[in-house]
């Protein structure tokens, strides 16, 4: 009887010294506290590193800092969109797309086309675009293109979600299978909104295709002043080429504003190497003090000729460019 | 009559080419005269790091010895960071010198396109996607 508890005794002590070496193995690592070893790799990628000799709370839109991954960065992971990018234009480092097609307007889009004046024409003091006056928000799809020099993208539970850097404006997508609403703007149904309603569905391991209804009308397509209707739909694509690179393309079917369905152009994205974004918002007060104190006072545009001051060649700045 | 309008405008309108290119500038510099002006030792009275466009107002006079406060639009804040600008680039009561592109309409307004700081430095307003000025050219 003795001997048995002495033996039960030792088989307790080595069973909890070897349950607190395994625990110690579980803190180290993670596995066992709700993380998967994929999901632990992953974070210790994620981890800060200091010897990287860069502010970790600068964003380096043209920089690449030494040690962060250069060129494609590798085979991109599966089925994820996840980080921080650098939009269109935000950096030399981001190609430019393919161009949109040719839009073909009916009756109706070309009334109210007509009766916009884009800040292109008209300029910031003659332009009615609702971002120009007052920086409203661009909604989707206009969001997705102009001024989306950065972003982030996070997933979760059952969706994907577009942290946009301008505005902070955001928009989630569903892809835990539901189905897109068939109720938006109807009595007791829900309203058409900035963003719309999205879902999303995986297409292969790097494509992932969202379609979108539900997006207001009262808002412009793009800055060129084009329309559309509450019955839009939009089918946009997101390619994730390698583990820096990927590329969106949206098209928009709205027979009442188009005659046939169109892709409104690509653009790229790039892998932002410390993943630190920095902050651009175009806030109402700010908008009022530069219209008020600028460019009301410089004037509307409309009819004089279009020129960009700071793509001109040097020898035509005069001492400007010196 | 109208309908004419709009069917030419709608024509027009078919005629742009949607594009998939984000544009980096908010808007064109049409209301601007071409040539640029200088104000040799002005005074900033004011800087708003802001968006849609940052502003700076300058107090100085001209080559004709016109003395005005002049406001000078620069770009966005993302676009003027990639050529070296932050909220700390300048303060009231700084002496610059400053080159503009004024209005054509005569009002004392006018897009910014060269500073020079009195320790020799200068920031410039060139498009970001045109080669950046050497590094040294710049105001850390």
């Amino acid at each position: 009887m003795r001997k048995t508890l002495m033996i039960a005794g030792v088989s307790l002590v080595a069973g909890f010294v070897s349950s607190g070496v395994g625990f110690a193995q579980v803190a180290d690592d993670g596995v066992g506290q709700g993380r998967t070893q994929a999901e632990v790799a992953n974070a210790d990628k994620w981890k800060y590193d200091p010897d990287l000799k860069r502010d970790p709370w600068k964003y380096y839109a043209t920089d690449v800092p030494p040690g962060f991954p250069d060129g494609d960065g590798g085979p991109a992971p599966k089925r994820s969109l996840t980080g921080t990018w650098h939009g269109p234009r935000a950096s030399p480092g981001v190609p430019d797309g393919k161009a949109g097609d040719r839009p073909e307007l009916t009756a109706s889009a070309q009334q109210i086309r007509s009766e916009r004046k884009t800040i292109g024409e008209a300029g910031p003091g003659g332009t009615n675009d609702p971002y120009g006056r007052f920086c409203d928000p661009f909604g989707f799809p206009r969001n997705m293109y102009q001024q989306n020099r950065a972003m982030q993208v996070a997933e979760m539970p059952g969706r994907i979600v577009f942290l946009l850097q301008h505005g902070y404006w955001w928009r989630e997508v569903w892809l835990d299978g539901r189905a897109l609403p068939t109720n938006v703007g109807v009595r007791g149904g829900i309203d058409p909104t900035f963003n719309g309603y999205s879902v999303g569905r995986w297409e292969d391991d790097d494509t992932l295709v969202i379609e979108t209804v539900g997006v207001r009308d009262d808002k412009w397509l793009t800055q060129q002043g084009l329309p559309h209707s509450v019955n839009a739909r939009f089918t946009e694509r997101w390619n994730r080429i390698d583990h820096n690179t990927m590329m969106m393309e949206i098209w928009i079917d709205d027979p009442e504003m188009y005659a046939k369905r169109f892709s409104m152009g690509q653009a790229y994205f790039k892998w932002v190497p410390n993943q630190k974004l920095n902050e651009f918002i175009c806030i109402p007060s700010e908008a009022q003090k530069y219209l008020s104190e600028q460019a009301d006072l410089a004037g509307s545009t409309e009819g004089l000729k279009s020129q960009s001051l700071r793509t001109l060649p040097s020898e035509q700045r005069g001492d400007g460019n010196k | 009559m109208k309908t004419v309008k709009v069917l030419s405008f709608g024509l027009m309108v078919v005629g742009f080419l949607l594009t998939g290119r984000s544009s980096f500038a908010h808007h064109g510099d049409a209301a601007y005269a071409a040539e640029p002006i200088e104000l040799k030792g002005a005074v900033v009275t004011a800087y708003s790091w802001m968006n849609p466009h940052s502003l700076i107002k300058v107090r100085g006079a001209d080559a004709t010895g016109t003395t005005r406060e002049w406001t000078l639009e620069m770009g966005s804040t993302p676009s003027m960071e990639l050529l070296g600008f932050s909220r700390s680039t300048m303060k009231p009561g700084e002496v610059i010198d400053v080159w503009l592109y004024p209005t054509k309409n005569g009002t004392p307004v006018g897009r910014m396109n060269k500073i020079r700081f009195a320790d020799g430095t200068q920031l410039f307003d060139l498009d970001p996607t045109e080669p950046r000025p050497a590094r040294a050219d710049f105001k850390e």
